[in-house]
């Protein structure tokens, strides 16, 4: 079963740590600042402090190892396969620095400093999106999560969608392992051609939404018999409300963003690596 | 007694698409890890955004797909990637228009062409400008794309070209196929789902 499987199927991780105590409207701003922050400047070193940074926080609150699986499947490969292609000359347009030479079979082929930046920085920017994204979703359990959407007056419609999807993705990824083990198991071969394995495909995907479009009907019974629609005002099982720490950590990122801001207009956009500004970069 | 079987229906359809929306966002990942599985050479995870269209109507299909991309943005995927949901809303309108003209019908030629037009060929063009203005383009992870997108690279130095040529080849594959799924599958849901007219 994929990562995105096991993780969707992880419910927030209950620990007494300063992040599990957070407000969520307090990490889902971190995760928003964070991602913004890394997409203004152009430095694969700030990238790095700010993944470092929101891991630290994800080994104290123990949600790191979903986290570190995450990165390692998507951000890993990327830069793998970026890397190489960009930096090496097959004719990404910004190349110019040559800051090396690589030996391949006795034949020496220039590194140029664009595309190694390139192929680093861009990846890394997806590496501190995803791991202060499941940050949030790894600290905050579904009754904060509603709250905290309440809050954020995010209608109770698309609330009840958010939070219905997280619950019916790994009921349907159970019920797709039932129906492809039992296809399997009358004969079903997984050693196939191209057109097999769509029919294949087929052949697990039709009784799945079958079955699943046929509990549609019951679970919408049941929200209107517990007065989903009924136009009352919808009361929370648990209430958001900012604390101390939330508002330490805001002041943080406080702080954090005003020199962010001095050594942007005084420094520049890379301030560590020293990168040159490319279009798309 | 008896022997007909009376349906009863006491639900509106209003509740009806809001149970579907989450569902549709659901089987949309689910068809992704069925490929994985099943090791297909498709994406696999927009073909219910078709059959939400399908059966739903525009707005379910758009809304769950929609949806479904949020729920990887902030999770698996990373925030920028909220953008695709876009994506699956130009998915929806395809699918939309397609059945509005009547094209939903596989023996008919026209099905084909436009199938293949808007999805293979002029759908690519949408992924591509958000590939390049969001995540700055470059190569997918995917061997055979990345070496498409290298040898298009390489022999134009074009690099709107070499990522459009990248996108198309995963397309024009992918979307018909996730189309003619969803057809499929339309054509054996009982009557009472069909929301769309």
């Amino acid at each position: 079963m994929s990562v995105g499987v096991s993780l969707l199927k992880k419910t927030a991780v209950e620990a007494d740590t300063f992040v599990q105590r957070l407000d969520g409207r307090v990490k889902f701003l971190y995760f928003l600042w964070a991602t913004v922050i890394v997409y203004i400047f152009y430095d694969p070193y700030l990238n790095l402090i700010f993944v470092a940074v929101t891991l630290a926080m994800a080994f104290y609150a123990r949600v790191a190892k979903p986290i570190l699986q995450t990165l390692l499947i998507i951000v890993v490969p990327w830069i793998a396969f970026a890397v190489p292609i960009l930096a090496l000359p097959f004719g990404f347009p910004w190349n110019k620095t040559i800051i090396g030479y690589i030996d391949v079979f006795g034949n020496k082929y220039p590194v140029y400093l664009e595309g190694l930046g390139w192929g680093i920085t861009w990846p890394l920017r997806i590496a501190v999106a995803i791991s202060s994204a499941l940050l949030f979703f790894l600290t905050t359990n579904q009754a904060k999560l509603v709250a905290t959407l309440f809050k954020m007056k995010v209608p109770f419609k698309l609330i009840y969608m958010v939070v219905a999807t997280f619950q019916f993705i790994p009921l349907l990824a159970k019920e797709a392992e039932t129906i492809l083990q039992a296809q399997v198991a009358r004969g079903l071969r997984t050693d196939v051609g191209f057109v097999a394995k769509i029919k294949n495909y087929l052949s697990v995907v039709i009784p799945l939404t079958l079955s699943s479009l046929n509990k549609v009907q019951i679970r919408a019974i049941t929200l209107e018999s517990r007065g989903f629609s009924a136009p009352v005002k919808k009361t929370l099982l648990y209430e958001a409300r900012l604390m101390k720490i939330d508002y330490i950590f805001l002041s943080l990122m406080f702080v954090s963003t005003a020199v962010l801001a001095w050594v942007y207009v005084n420094i520049g956009y890379s301030p560590i690596a020293g990168l040159s500004w490319i279009w798309g970069g | 007694m008896s022997s007909e079987i009376k349906e009863i229906s006491p639900t509106g359809k209003a509740i009806i698409a809001v149970v579907l929306i989450p569902t549709i966002a659901a089987l949309n990942y689910v068809g992704g890890v069925i490929v994985e599985a099943l090791k297909a050479p498709i994406w696999g995870d927009t073909w219910a955004t078709i059959l939400g269209t399908l059966i739903g109507g525009f707005w379910v299909g758009a809304i769950g797909g929609f949806l479904y991309n949020i729920i990887m943005a902030l999770t698996v995927w990373g925030l920028p990637s909220w953008i695709w949901g876009f994506a699956n809303v130009a998915i929806a309108l395809i699918a939309y228009f397609m059945m509005k003209m009547g094209w939903t019908d596989l023996k008919k030629p026209m099905t084909w062409i436009a199938m293949i037009v808007l999805y293979g060929i002029l759908y690519p063009a949408f992924t591509t400008a958000i590939s390049i203005l969001v995540f700055g383009g470059g190569p997918l992870y995917k061997p055979l794309a990345a070496a498409v997108y290298t040898a298009v690279l390489s022999s134009t130095g074009n690099f709107v070209l070499a990522n459009y040529v990248q996108n198309m080849f995963t397309e024009i594959i992918d979307k018909p196929i996730s189309f003619i799924i969803s057809v499929i599958i339309a054509q054996r849901i009982p009557k009472r789902f069909i929301l769309a007219r």
